[in-house]
């Protein structure tokens, strides 16, 4: 196991009555992409708050260990002033020597797409340049631990595609939490994700795992309506065919069938019966999996 | 004191010289300083020193001799000091730092720089704009005064006369920033702070009134010229108005450490 660069104990955060954060424990071991999925008012964005130390936690503890960088949801920089020397003098905070700082504020416009704008000032870039400046600042200094909540947010999916190259990039060489509504985003980038909900960790591990891969398949059938003649095979514990779906999943006991032995049984009689079996998926969708433990 | 805290200040500074506000105020300044130039001078013209005729003795045996020795001129910004650095204060300062946390710039340095310090710098160059806007009244009244009466105002007594009035009333000019980055810093918003700051103000003034609890006021006749004089109640004015930067600045570093921005 990996040494945890983040970690909370017991994380409480009040506003007011309000219970924001309800005992949160959360760990993210060193070079890991960890996602962090709620819905709205989960506590998502309290938590990252209170890592990047702007937010002032209730009771509880946590740990960074590294250096950081943090891209805030509702933050901008300075709209009146030039972006080259906002950034320069925030890598100079970051402890970049002021003789490198133009060579580190250009490196990190590049990283996302936006050297061009360097002389301009905030209030004249788009909302997704402006969200792409935030995350460039966060990128200064080249920290160890990148805290990003919600990065492609309100922007057009060529440059939320843009971010997940970036995020992609720095896959094992840095720390990246997120925090995403974008679950096939998630699903794709991350090793490891952390289901919150009403200030508590719900679930916390392998995305794989909240996908239910190991005893979870999924076929798209030419009827789906008759998906339920699986329930007669051996081993298969329940048949899911959600409404308006081409897809019926189907949860099976892994020590009483081998995935191998279960497709060869469904192919058998779905054949008999007429049924076509048009593709088969390990697993379910990241979505299915945590609207399922929500629910 | 860490190198970052020294970029903050250097980059806090950079930005007050350079807005059009402090520029603006400057200039107001200097005219406020002229205009009351005219109207000592016409009381000068008609009853004499000037200091005698405002009742300056009657705050004090040893206080007012710096006051009453004044050429007229260093007399009108000292007056412009006192009475418009509040208002000055008031509109350059009231929105730092609770514009920055209302914007959202201040989440860029919490996790690369401490709170304190960032407080710090924040007052620190509160001090320096202000004391260079009233210092650019000061010596543009000079400037003024050594080319338009050359004979009542000679050139270098005058000068040393008014940078000595500018330096003596820093502590009042910290104790006027330091209230107003409290304030900032406790309400976060600056059209909030605006009015507690009235609020406040107001409440010193009242202070003023109440005999027992006039100490308390900053705005106090006594500490006031006291910082002019140069006998003991310069030094306690001069300890009263370090009291009140410690006690505002102090109370702002404890309301930073405690918000969320």
């Amino acid at each position: 196991m990996r040494e945890a660069a983040l970690k909370t104990e017991g994380l409480l955060k009040n506003y007011g009555r309000v219970r924001a954060l309800r005992g949160l424990n959360l760990e993210v071991p060193a070079g890991a992409v960890y996602g962090l999925l709620g819905v709205n008012g989960a506590g998502k964005t309290t938590t990252l708050g209170i890592l990047a130390g702007f937010l002032r936690p209730s009771g509880g503890e946590f740990l960074v260990r590294g250096r950081l960088g943090c891209l805030p949801q509702d933050a901008r920089l300075t709209p009146n002033r030039r972006i080259f020397p906002q950034l320069a003098f925030l890598a100079r905070l970051s402890g970049i020597a002021s003789r490198s700082c133009p060579g580190e504020v250009l490196r990190c416009l590049a990283a996302v797409g936006l050297e061009e704008v360097a002389r301009r000032k905030p209030r004249q870039l788009s909302h997704g340049q402006r969200r792409r400046l935030s995350l460039a600042q966060a990128l200064l200094g080249d920290p160890e631990i990148l805290l990003l909540d919600e990065p492609t947010a309100g922007l057009d999916p060529g440059q939320a595609a843009k971010i997940k190259r970036l995020i992609f990039r720095l896959a094992g060489a840095r720390t990246v939490v997120f925090s995403s509504h974008r679950l096939a985003e998630v699903e794709e980038l991350c090793e490891m994700v952390g289901v919150v909900h009403e200030g508590r960790m719900l679930y916390q591990g392998s995305t794989s795992g909240l996908r239910g891969a190991g005893n979870l398949v999924r076929y798209r059938l030419s009827a789906p309506g008759r998906g339920g003649l699986l329930r007669s095979l051996p081993g298969v514990r329940g048949v899911r065919h959600p409404p308006g779906s081409a897809w019926v999943s189907v949860e099976f006991d892994s020590e009483e069938i081998v995935l191998e032995e279960l497709n060869r049984q469904v192919l058998t009689l779905l054949h008999s019966a007429g049924v076509g079996i048009r593709e088969i998926a390990v697993g379910g969708s990241l979505e299915e999996g945590f609207l399922e433990l929500l629910s | 004191m860490t190198n970052t805290f020294f970029i903050l200040l250097g980059d806090r500074i950079k930005l007050s010289l350079s807005s059009r506000r402090a520029l603006f105020l400057a200039a107001i300044f200097f005219l406020a300083c002229l205009l009351t130039t005219k109207v000592l001078l016409r009381i000068q013209a008609e009853a004499g020193t000037v200091g005698f005729r405002l009742g300056l003795a009657s705050v004090g045996e040893d206080v007012p001799v710096f006051l009453l020795q004044a050429p007229v001129f260093s007399l009108s910004v000292f007056f412009g000091t006192l009475f418009a650095l509040p208002f000055l204060v008031l509109l350059l300062r009231h929105d730092i730092p609770a514009r920055e946390m209302e914007e959202g710039t201040l989440r860029f340095l919490t996790w690369r720089v401490g709170r304190s310090g960032l407080v710090l710098s924040r007052y620190l160059a509160g001090v320096i704009e202000v004391g260079s806007v009233t210092l650019s009244g000061f010596l543009a009244s000079w400037l003024w005064a050594s080319v338009s009466s050359p004979g009542l105002c000679p050139v270098f007594p005058t000068l040393a006369y008014h940078l000595e009035a500018w330096f003596r009333q820093f502590p009042y000019l910290g104790a006027l920033v330091a209230c107003a980055l409290f304030l900032s810093t406790l309400s976060g918003r600056s059209r909030r702070t605006l009015g507690f700051i009235i609020l406040v103000g107001i409440l010193f003034l009242v202070l003023l009134h109440q005999d027992e609890l006039a100490y308390l006021s900053p705005f106090r006749v006594g500490y006031l010229t006291g910082l002019f004089s140069s006998s003991g109640d310069f030094l306690k004015s001069l300890l009263i108005y370090l009291a009140f930067n410690l006690v505002f600045v102090g109370g702002a570093v404890l309301a930073m450490k405690r918000k969320d921005l």
